[in-house]
């Protein structure tokens, strides 16, 4: 671990640039309706290469998509993606320095350039949702400490790499490995506080569909989403999807860092408010969800006209099967829109006949071919981790 | 965290410096700005009200608790908030609203003196007390404990006033929130764990 950070130190010397300047904030405010705290948020485009997004924190970033430009495809475009940092990060990368160092329990350790990576095997292309652990978690209640996102946590792209197999192929995996763990070239700003590293098991970096991606919807990665390379693991939280990747290190043990072993954990069973001192399992695969965006909650509808909702959804770590339309009494299912991929999102819509009364309580549920159904009720959770309630609004017929 | 850079947090704790205390483990992550109490300024409680925008607290011991009439708010074991409060104090003079600056240090210079005896306070107040437990940050790994055995380990006495850092959201921030704050002021960072490693290291 001590040579791949030095080598961390070397390539963030050798990237110099100054530190991202602090975007002026606009006046224009957005309402994330959470249920405790502040909730209006200033909506600023003063990010490079970024539309206007709802501003979290402005250093490191956290920017949040609206919710309205989520629905618009099931592409989400690189100037609308979320923006989620632990620590500060290089604004500016030398690439004929770059390398990534390859090495714990392997057979030989190596450091490959850009070249060696991206000539490691056969290109893949992969549609994949990309979502905050912490997506949504501002709507919990009782609230629980953290960013306060709203549901635009999340995005999907069409992601380009190399399999994560093909290049620890090339430093050759040692007998007993286990995991494997990757660092950035983020790093925090003072001693004392904990590198942003993160394995996965075995068995799932070795899958076909795990990537070093340096490809972002048909570009190169965005210096705000890991230029150059960053993982990705179709199906799980983004916290495993490593951005400005600066070594991969293959471990023999269990990994008790503390970005596995202390945070980004969830209860192992469900738990009240209440309870304290249970046992925690890390945060891995993702639920379903869906997101009514065609309209916003207490917005007004037209009684006794046809209405359509539109929203999206994601089948987690399968494919989605189904998305209903649910409220007092009714069920209705919706017509689904093109197949992206599994991991992909995917657009639905659904008709209302004839619009009656109000539209209380109503909420889109997605369902994936695992059976996974999202639920009735909160999974409340301390950090507010793995949001998929029911998310339902109401809407004013008049 | 090295050694080195917590041998840096006590030398700008003992130049009457505020320090940064991370890793609580009892307020789930929240963190503190620290400065011993006997150097505190009304600069300093201006910086903690403008920076840190939680709630400014002085951490005394039980000793100094009894000497000053103070009592926990609530005895139990089931506090909810992580901070063991006493009721709330002012100056008894010397003080106008309480609430200034000016008057938080002063009301905090006050508390801590030599002879300081129930008689030079009133209650309630605009400061704060946390009664720290007897064994310190080994019994309890907190702010507030941590803070008086950080002010003793920096031979600055044995008390300090602590303020929770909240983001501009509302937020209660972690460390990765503070990074321009730490740069602009230069604050040193002292980490619960290691301290408790250090005192644990010197009683061995």
């Amino acid at each position: 671990m001590s040579e791949s950070r030095i080598t961390r130190r070397a390539l963030i010397a050798g990237a110099g640039g100054a530190a991202l300047a602090a975007p002026a904030i606009g006046q224009k405010l957005v309402d994330l309706g959470l249920p405790g705290g502040p909730s209006l948020r200033p909506l600023a485009p003063a990010f490079p290469g970024k539309d206007a997004m709802i501003v979290q924190r402005i250093r490191p970033p956290l920017l949040e998509t609206p919710l309205g430009v989520l629905g618009d495809s099931a592409i989400t475009p690189n100037e609308h993606f979320f923006v989620r940092w632990n620590w500060d990060f290089p604004t500016a990368i030398n690439v004929a320095n770059y390398r990534v160092a390859v090495g714990g329990a392997v057979k030989q350790a190596v450091e490959l350039s850009l070249d060696d990576i991206v000539n490691a095997g056969e290109p893949v292309e992969v549609v994949a949702v990309n979502q905050c652990a912490g997506n949504g978690r501002g709507l919990s209640d009782p609230r629980v400490t953290g960013t306060q996102w709203g549901n635009g946590a999340m995005g999907c792209a069409k992601w380009t790499g190399v399999r994560l197999k093909d290049v620890l192929a090339k430093a050759g995996l040692a007998p007993g490995a286990k995991r494997v763990r990757f660092a950035g070239l983020d790093v925090p700003p003072m001693e004392g506080a904990p590198q942003f590293i993160k394995s996965v098991p075995l068995d799932i970096a070795l899958r076909d569909d795990v990537l070093v991606a340096w490809g972002m919807n048909g570009a190169p990665l965005p210096m705000l989403h890991g230029y150059p390379l960053r993982i990705v693991v179709p199906g799980w939280f983004s916290t495993y999807w490593v951005k400005m990747l600066a070594t991969i290190e293959v471990l023999s043990g269990e990994d008790d860092s503390y970005y596995v072993a202390k945070s980004y954990r969830i209860p192992a069973r469900p738990i009240t408010p209440e309870d304290k001192d249970f046992p925690t399992v890390s945060i891995t695969a993702m639920p379903p969800r869906a997101l009514i965006t065609s309209h916003a909650d207490g917005a007004v509808v037209k009684r006794g006209a046809p209405l359509t909702l539109r929203g999206l959804a994601l089948g987690g770590d399968a494919a989605l099967s189904r998305v209903d339309l649910v409220g007092e009494g009714f069920e209705r299912p919706c017509t689904l829109g093109p197949d992206e991929g599994p991991y992909a999102f995917r657009l639905w819509e659904v008709t209302i006949p004839e619009v009656q009364q109000d539209l209380v309580g109503i909420g889109v549920r997605a369902a994936n071919i695992n059976g996974a159904v999202q639920p009735e009720a909160l999974n409340w959770n301390p950090s507010g981790y793995a949001r998929n309630v029911i998310e339902r609004i109401t809407l004013r017929a008049v | 965290m090295s050694a080195a850079a917590f041998d840096h947090a006590l030398a700008e704790i003992a130049a009457g410096r505020i320090v940064v205390i991370g890793g609580d483990r009892l307020r789930g992550g929240d963190i503190d700005l620290m400065c011993a109490a006997r150097h505190v300024t009304p600069q300093v409680i201006n910086f903690m009200a403008t920076h840190g925008r939680g709630l400014i607290c002085l951490a005394v011991t039980p000793k100094r608790a009894k000497q000053l009439g103070l009592s926990l708010v609530n005895p139990g074991t089931a506090r909810q908030t992580g901070r063991p409060f006493a009721r709330s104090i002012e100056a008894a003079s010397g003080v106008s609203t309480g609430i200034s600056a000016a008057d938080r240090a002063h009301t905090v210079a006050v508390a801590i003196a030599e002879g300081a005896s129930a008689a030079d306070i009133h209650s309630p107040g605009h400061v704060f007390p946390l009664i720290a437990q007897a064994g310190g940050v080994r019994a309890r790994p907190s702010a507030c404990e941590a803070s008086i055995d950080l002010a003793r380990l920096a031979g600055a006495g044995d008390a300090a006033v602590i303020c929770s850092i909240m983001r501009d959201d509302g937020e209660m921030a972690r460390l990765e929130d503070i990074g321009d704050l730490l740069r602009e002021h230069h604050l040193a960072v002292a980490d619960i764990g290691e301290l408790i490693a250090r005192l644990e290291g010197a009683a061995v």
